[in-house]
């Protein structure tokens, strides 16, 4: 475990000085750069740390491109294999995180289209196409109340996919991480290669710049 | 323990990244104090909600075996494919030497020939409508030039249509890829053809409006993948392998705005891209995020009737 008591005389209302801090440590692992160019020369295992680092974030936002979850994990599968069948063609390894991401949205667009599916995520179908494609799972009006409550989880889910997925880049990998698969602290510096330090003070951020997105959903507690 | 360490630690404890005896500390502090007791709960619900909503997205166990083995998979056949490409070598047969010689003497002469006349860029579309008061633009090693004449643009040129506002110019790239392009006055655009894309470039002074068709049928140019314009960083791609039909206006004030007719179109600036649905218009900024997607109005393809 880290020492958290090393930072515990820090308000968490200090954000942005939490975030100053942040920026004097040092990333103590390999970077998306070094993996990347371990990846092109044929590593597995390189490959298998990127697929570690961004599975989460892949998942976060192939459901923020298709508007519900039927379906994400094969998209997220089909944007690896493509990404890995084609790192050799990636000239700036240093991209490799928005390239991921563009070929996920792409791999998305095309399932779309393939499921003639008007409405691509729920900021543009809303909670109706929710609810419609909802009741679509199920059958009969007695399944209707439960079909109109996984609409409003999926209406949620999406408004949180869509608040982890707009916060600064380096807070989207550790916020997906932590709130999308539930792994540990000291799993995820191990897959970042961040120090477990700067790590937590990255999800402590994180979690705060969630809630203050997300305020409308928990108006209690603003102040934390 | 204060209240300002309780609070440094609450999302620890709520994560369960804390020691057993570091939890006895915080939850003895809490006891006493209703304040933090009210803060904590507030934040473990947050916290367990967010973590319950995400959770049908985790991945399955797996993930990581199934992605591995369909990648090692793919390699295969795609080694196999570029194989099976490769030519085999007839054993026991000797080739003449003299038509290599002959085709490489043929190759080096056309190469000669293509440097000392300056080389013929690939037309990337014809002029189909509007040859008027249109003009071809190409550079001249200093300045651009008009291209008497001429009924193609060329990878690299411009194509201007100023003097007759509202007029309507239509570019064809041919039947082998599929994709017609209508462009209304005034517009200035650089036009580029990599391999893999027609690059479609407004310049800013008049940006004009275009109209993307991409018809599929007889379509035999499949290195080609999309045709982009690129408004500086706000950018529009239309894949050329399903049929689409999107307006794409770039406006002076640096921002885009797509309306999807038919199809679908990937936009993005300096984030990642999203897309826009058939019957949806979204706007695309120089920075920062998309607009949501609205219902596209039926006067955005309008102007292609006129």
């Amino acid at each position: 475990m880290s020492t958290p008591k090393a930072d515990a005389t820090q308000s968490p209302a200090q954000g942005p000085q939490l975030h100053s801090g942040e920026d004097t440590d040092v990333e103590d692992g390999p970077t998306d750069l070094i993996l990347v160019g371990r990846a092109q020369a044929g590593e597995s295992a390189a490959f298998e740390a990127l697929l570690l680092r961004y599975k989460a974030l892949v998942s976060l936002v192939a459901y923020r491109q298709l508007g519900h979850d039927e379906g994400t994990e094969d998209i997220a599968q089909d944007a690896f294999v493509k990404a890995f069948l084609h790192i050799g063609e990636l000239d700036d390894a240093s991209r490799f995180k928005s390239w991921l991401l563009r070929i996920t949205a792409n791999v998305a667009l095309d399932h779309l289209r393939k499921k003639k599916h008007t409405g691509v995520s729920l900021d543009q179908s809303g909670v109706y196409a929710a609810v419609e494609h909802a009741a679509a799972q199920t059958s009969g009006r007695s399944e209707l109340r439960e079909a109109s409550g996984q609409a409003m989880n999926s209406e949620l889910r999406g408004q949180i996919a869509e608040a982890v997925y707009s916060l600064p880049e380096e807070y989207q990998v550790p916020a997906a991480m932590r709130y999308l698969e539930g792994v540990p602290y000291r799993e995820i510096s191990r897959r970042l290669g961040l120090r477990e330090e700067t790590l937590r003070k990255r999800i402590h951020r994180a979690n705060q710049m969630l809630r203050r997105k997300l305020r409308k959903l928990w108006p209690e507690g603003e102040e934390l | 323990m204060t209240c300002d360490e309780c609070r440094g630690l609450m999302q620890d404890l709520i994560d369960a990244e804390l020691s057993g005896a570091e939890c006895s500390v915080l939850e003895a502090h809490m006891i006493k104090c209703v304040e933090c007791a009210r803060m904590h709960r507030h934040l473990a619900k947050f916290t367990t909600t967010m973590v319950k909503t995400l959770q049908p997205l985790r991945t399955s166990e797996d993930f990581m075996g199934k992605v591995m083995a369909r990648f090692e998979d793919s390699k295969v056949e795609l080694l196999r494919v570029r194989e099976s490409q490769k030519k085999t070598p007839v054993v026991g047969k000797t080739w003449p030497v003299w038509p290599f010689t002959a085709g490489i003497g043929v190759l080096i002469f056309v190469a000669l020939y293509l440097l000392f006349s300056g080389g013929t860029p690939a037309a990337v579309a014809a002029l189909t409508k509007g040859h008027g008061s249109v003009r071809i633009m190409a550079w001249n090693g200093k300045d651009w030039q008009e291209v008497n004449g001429a009924r193609h643009v060329n990878d690299g040129q411009r194509v201007e249509a100023v003097e007759a506002p509202g007029e309507t110019v239509e570019l064809d790239c041919g039947s082998e890829v599929g994709l017609k392009i209508t462009l209304r006055a005034p517009c200035k655009v650089h036009v580029e053809r990599t391999a893999r894309q027609i690059l479609l470039k407004p310049l800013s002074d008049a940006p004009g409006r275009f109209f993307l068709r991409v018809v599929r049928t007889g379509r035999t140019e499949f290195a080609l993948k999309s045709v982009q314009l690129e408004f500086n960083l706000a950018k529009v791609q239309v894949d050329l392998a399903e049929e689409s039909a999107v307006d794409v206006e770039p406006h002076s004030t640096g921002s885009v705005t797509v309306s999807v007719q038919k199809g679908a179109a990937l936009i993005f600036n300096n984030s990642a891209p999203e897309s826009v649905a058939e019957g949806f218009a979204r706007n695309v900024p120089q920075s920062g995020a998309c607009t949501p997607a609205v219902q596209a109005k039926p006067e955005a393809f309008m102007w292609i009737e006129k």
